[in-house]
C-alpha cells in the first residue's frame, strides 16, 4: 500500500499540471464558500430583494448547521477540476506508455488500478477536509453566536460531499481508461457534466404529465444528478419551504452503485484489453 | 534451467494472425537472438511473454512457473521505444521503477553508471538524445540485477556510433552471465551478440539453432594462384572441398567442417602451386538468413 502510494507520489510531484490544476481548486472552492457574504453584500447594494427580504446580507448562510448543506451543495460543482486532474494523470500514463512499462517492471494490472483509487481517494479526502475547514472558519466568522454549539451538526453532508467527489473522479478514471484520449475526455465529461445532463434531467423532470413514470424517475440515475441528489438545493429553506436535510437512503444506493460501476468497468478495461 | 517455454503461443486480431502457434524453450545464459523482418511477429510475442498483450491461445512459463508479476520483476525488458515521463529527470524516472520492481534504490547509481548516464542523472527525460533515451531504457532493464533481459530493438534509430556504444553495453552486459533475449531485424547485429537464435515470419517459426551452427555452415576459403587452370586440376583430387566455384578470378570453396585453410595451403605447396591469395571467410548469418527465407518460400 505504502508502495503504491509511493510510486503514484514520484509520478505526480512534478508533474506541473498536477499542481495548477490543483493550486486552482484550492483558490476555487476557498473562494467559493467564502465569498457568499461578499455577494450578499453586493446584492444589498445593488438595492436587490429577496422576497421581502430588505437586507441580503441577513440570510444566515453561513450559520451552523445550515452552512454545511450550503457549501457542499455549492461546491459540488468544482469536482469537474478534480476530474481534470484524473483524466490527465491517466492520459499522461497512457499515451508515455507508463501503465504498459509498469506492467513489464512487474506492477500488476491490479496494483496499477488500486494506485490510482488510492490516489482518488487521498485526494478526495483531502479536498472534504479543506472544505470543512473553510466552512469552520467562515461559519465561526458569520454563525449567530447562538448557532455556534451546531457546528459539529449536519456533517453527513461533509461525507455526502466526500462521496459525491470520490464517484465523480471514479467515472472520469473509467472515461480515461475507456477512451484513452485525455482532450477528448475532458471536454466531452464538461460538456456532459455542464450541458448535457443537467438539460436533458430539467427537461424529464419538469415535463407535465404525459410522459411514463419510469423516464421522469430516470435522471435519478444518471451519473451526475445521482450525486446531486445526495446533497438537496438548500436555498429554497430562506424563502421559508422545506428543504430535505438528510441524506436520502435511495441516493445513496445509486451512488455506491456507480462507484462499483465505474471500478468495475475499469478493471475490466486495464483486464481484457492490450495495453 | 530453462528460463522460458511458450506452449502454442498464438494472438489473433481480428483476421490476421501476428503469432501462430509458437514454441520454443530458452536455456539460462543463452543470448538469443529473434530474428525477422518487420511485422514478422517479434514485438508481438515479447509482449505477451511481459503480459502486456493478452495471448489469443497457447501459454508460457518463466522460470518453469506460471508467469506473474514477480516473475516480470526478474526480467528487466524494453520493448519498443524507451517509456518514460519526460518531465521527471534519469533519476527521478529510475526511481519510479526501482519502486515497481521493489529493489533498492542504490541500484539507481550503478545503473546509470553501467550505461554512462551518471553525469546526466539530474536532466530531465525529455531533453535526452535518442542514443540516451535507448541508454537509460536499458540502465533500467538492468535495474535490481535481473537474471533475464528482453531487449527489442535496442539499436533501432541510433547512428554508428550509438550502434556500436550499445552494442558494446550488450556483450558486456552478456559477458556477465545473464541471459538476453534479443529482437532484431538486423542481422549483422544477432551474428555478433548471440549465441542462438530463431528465425519468424509472418508470426510463424522458421528455424531456430545456434549461430555457430548456422556460420559454419557457411564458411568458405577463398584461393588464387598464378596458373589458375593448374590449380583448379590440383584442387579437384583435394579431399574435403564440398562446392567450388570461380568467381572475380579467384576460386571460392566450400569446405567439410574439418578442413582448414593450413592444410589447404599445405596441399597446394607440395603440390607446387604458387599461392597469391588465400583467405578463409566466415560465413555470415545473412546468407544463412536468406537460404531459410528461401527454403521456407
Amino acid at each position: 500500500m505504502i508502495r503504491l502510494i509511493q510510486i503514484e507520489w514520484f509520478k505526480l510531484r512534478h508533474y506541473r499540471p498536477f499542481w495548477i490544476l490543483l493550486g486552482m481548486f484550492v483558490v476555487l472552492s476557498t473562494v467559493v464558500c467564502s465569498s457568499l457574504m461578499g455577494l450578499m453584500t453586493y446584492f444589498k447594494n445593488q438595492g436587490a430583494n429577496f422576497r421581502g427580504i430588505a437586507d441580503p446580507t441577513m440570510i444566515p448562510l453561513y450559520d451552523f448547521p445550515d452552512i454545511w448543506q450550503n457549501i457542499t451543495y455549492i461546491a459540488a460543482i468544482l469536482k469537474i477540476i478534480l476530474a481534470f486532474i484524473v483524466v490527465m494523470s491517466i492520459y499522461n500514463e497512457i499515451n508515455h506508455r507508463i501503465l504498459r512499462q509498469n506492467v513489464i517492471d512487474g506492477l500488476s494490472k491490479e496494483e496499477w488500478l488500486a494506485s490510482k483509487l488510492i490516489f482518488i481517494g487521498v485526494l478526495a479526502a483531502a479536498v472534504t477536509l479543506l472544505l470543512f475547514i473553510n466552512g469552520l472558519i467562515v461559519g465561526r466568522i458569520y454563525s449567530h453566536p447562538d448557532a455556534l454549539e451546531y457546528a459539529f451538526t449536519n456533517l453527513q453532508f461533509i461525507g455526502a460531499y466526500f462521496l459525491d467527489v470520490f464517484t465523480y473522479m471514479t467515472f472520469a478514471l473509467m472515461l480515461a481508461l475507456l477512451f484513452k484520449k485525455g482532450g477528448l475526455v475532458i471536454v466531452g465529461l464538461l460538456m456532459y457534466t455542464l450541458m448535457f445532463e443537467p438539460i436533458l434531467s430539467a427537461i424529464l423532470y419538469n415535463i407535465p404529465n404525459d410522459i411514463p413514470d419510469f423516464l421522469r424517475v430516470l435522471p435519478d440515475f444518471f451519473p451526475v444528478q445521482s450525486s446531486r441528489n445526495l446533497i438537496q438545493f438548500p436555498f429554497a429553506r430562506y424563502g421559508f419551504q422545506e428543504v430535505q436535510t438528510y441524506i436520502g437512503q435511495r441516493e445513496l444506493l445509486i451512488v455506491f452503485g456507480w462507484f462499483i460501476f465505474n471500478v468495475g468497468t475499469s478493471y475490466f478495461l486495464l483486464r481484457r484489453r492490450d495495453i | 534451467m530453462k528460463v522460458l517455454e511458450t506452449i502454442n503461443l498464438t494472438k489473433k486480431y481480428r483476421k490476421l494472425t501476428a503469432l501462430d502457434q509458437l514454441n520454443f524453450e530458452i536455456e539460462e545464459g543463452m543470448v538469443f537472438g529473434l530474428l525477422g523482418p518487420n511485422g514478422s511477429g517479434k514485438t508481438t510475442t515479447l509482449g505477451m511473454l511481459l503480459n502486456v498483450l493478452a495471448p489469443t491461445s497457447g501459454s508460457f512459463k518463466w522460470f518453469e512457473k506460471t508467469p506473474s508479476a514477480a516473475s516480470r520483476k526478474k526480467i528487466g525488458a524494453i520493448l519498443e521505444i524507451p517509456c518514460f515521463l519526460p518531465y521527471l529527470t534519469a533519476a527521478q524516472n529510475l526511481r519510479v521503477i526501482a519502486k515497481v520492481k521493489e529493489c533498492d534504490p542504490t541500484n539507481i547509481e550503478k545503473s546509470l553508471k553501467t550505461v554512462g548516464l551518471f553525469d546526466r542523472k539530474d536532466d530531465p527525460f525529455k531533453t535526452f538524445s535518442l542514443g540516451m533515451k535507448q541508454r537509460l531504457a536499458i540502465g533500467s532493464s538492468l535495474l535490481g540485477d535481473p537474471p533475464v533481459l528482453i531487449l527489442d530493438e535496442p539499436t533501432n534509430g541510433l547512428d554508428p556510433q550509438g550502434i556500436v556504444e550499445i552494442r558494446e553495453l550488450i556483450k558486456k552486459i552478456a559477458g556477465s552471465g545473464k541471459t538476453i533475449i534479443l529482437a532484431s531485424h538486423l542481422l549483422d547485429e544477432v551474428q555478433k551478440l548471440c549465441s542462438d537464435f530463431m528465425v519468424l515470419r509472418k508470426g510463424k517459426k522458421l528455424f531456430q539453432g545456434s549461430v555457430e551452427g548456422a556460420l559454419l555452415n557457411e564458411r568458405t576459403v577463398e584461393v588464387a594462384a598464378k596458373d589458375m587452370d593448374q590449380m583448379q586440376t590440383v584442387l579437384n583430387d583435394f579431399k574435403g572441398i564440398k562446392k567450388m566455384k570461380r568467381e572475380n578470378g579467384v576460386f571460392v570453396l566450400t569446405t567439410e567442417d574439418y578442413v582448414n585453410s593450413s592444410d589447404l595451403s599445405h596441399y597446394l605447396f607440395d603440390r607446387k602451386v604458387v599461392v597469391t591469395h588465400l583467405i578463409e571467410k566466415e560465413g555470415s548469418l545473412e546468407q544463412q538468413f536468406l537460404k531459410i527465407l528461401k527454403e521456407n518460400d
